[in-house]
């Protein structure tokens, strides 16, 4: 019944009774570069960015083009008081304390509620944040006030530095 | 003996790619984190790794998995931004989020000396907070 009962049971001879190309080397070669990418991609870690403009000039010099424009700059310091010892793992960036065209001190979330109420009465083109962070400035709160300008829509932000 | 060789053929290429990426994204930065970003899909950009030091002070910078000091951060700045003088030209700056800004301020000075318009924070994603 059976006409081949000691047949070879290898792949090759497995070949011989099928039509069509043998996929196993393609397979095992797409497997390892399948498993490659996974395993890069999770130790890699989710990363974005905020980008960011550096202008060489202070936007203050420059006087506004049209009534509608509007340009706010964003004053960053550090909250804590002189030479306070730094290393509060669960401080956030709300222990930033940041002002607006040089008015009354305030938190992040002022900030970004200003913000907010400005994209609201002007339109988010119109609209130029400038950040100015004290050298003692938090680098968390920088970036936080990037991240809810992204958030608003507000594209046309940079940093400038303190004028001495 | 082959299979074995195979294996372990595939081990060290892992390795070797995997070192490779992660040089340039030092695993001692903790980035600050952000519920809103950009995915920039140019793979050709600088990285700036900011490690954090004693207290809010840096402890260095890293391009390439070594640590560089002014002049040689300029020098890579110049031959980065050079290359492609227009906007186009990306430098990622992964600083640590414990850090106080004076660390970063000297690197955004040499961008600002190199010619770019523009720089990229490098953030944590985080899933937005309900």
């Amino acid at each position: 019944m059976n006409r081949h009962p000691f047949r070879k049971r290898n792949a090759l001879a497995q070949h011989d009774l099928h039509y069509g190309p043998n996929m196993t080397p393609m397979v095992d070669v797409v497997m390892v570069i399948l498993v490659f990418f996974m395993a890069s991609a999770v130790f890699l870690g989710p990363e974005w960015f905020l980008r960011t403009a550096i202008p060489i000039i202070t936007p203050r010099a420059a006087a506004p083009t049209s009534p509608e424009k509007k340009t706010m700059r964003v004053r960053l310091s550090s909250a804590r008081p002189e030479g306070a010892a730094s290393a509060d793992a669960n401080a956030d960036a709300g222990a930033a304390l940041a002002s607006i065209d040089g008015g009354e001190p305030m938190t992040l979330a002022q900030v970004e509620a200003m913000i907010a109420s400005e994209v609201k009465s002007r339109s988010a083109n119109n609209l130029t944040v400038v950040v100015v962070p004290s050298p003692d400035a938090p680098y968390e709160s920088v970036v936080a006030v990037h991240e809810f300008c992204q958030r608003l829509g507000v594209t046309r932000i940079g940093i400038v530095e303190e004028e001495k | 003996v082959t299979p074995l060789i195979d294996v372990v053929m595939c081990l060290i290429i892992f390795y070797l790619l995997v070192g490779r990426l992660a040089m340039d994204r030092q695993a001692g930065v903790k980035l600050p984190r952000s519920a809103v970003g950009a995915e920039v899909p140019h793979a050709n950009s600088l990285i700036i790794n900011v490690l954090k030091g004693e207290g809010d002070a840096a402890a260095g910078v890293m391009i390439d998995g070594r640590t560089v000091d002014a002049a040689v951060l300029r020098e890579r700045l110049m031959l980065h931004a050079g290359a492609k003088p227009d906007a186009a030209a990306l430098v990622q700056i992964r600083a640590d989020r414990r850090l106080a800004y004076s660390s970063v301020s000297p690197i955004l000075a040499a961008c600002r000396e190199a010619g770019l318009k523009s720089v990229l924070l490098t953030t944590h994603r985080e899933e937005p907070r309900p």
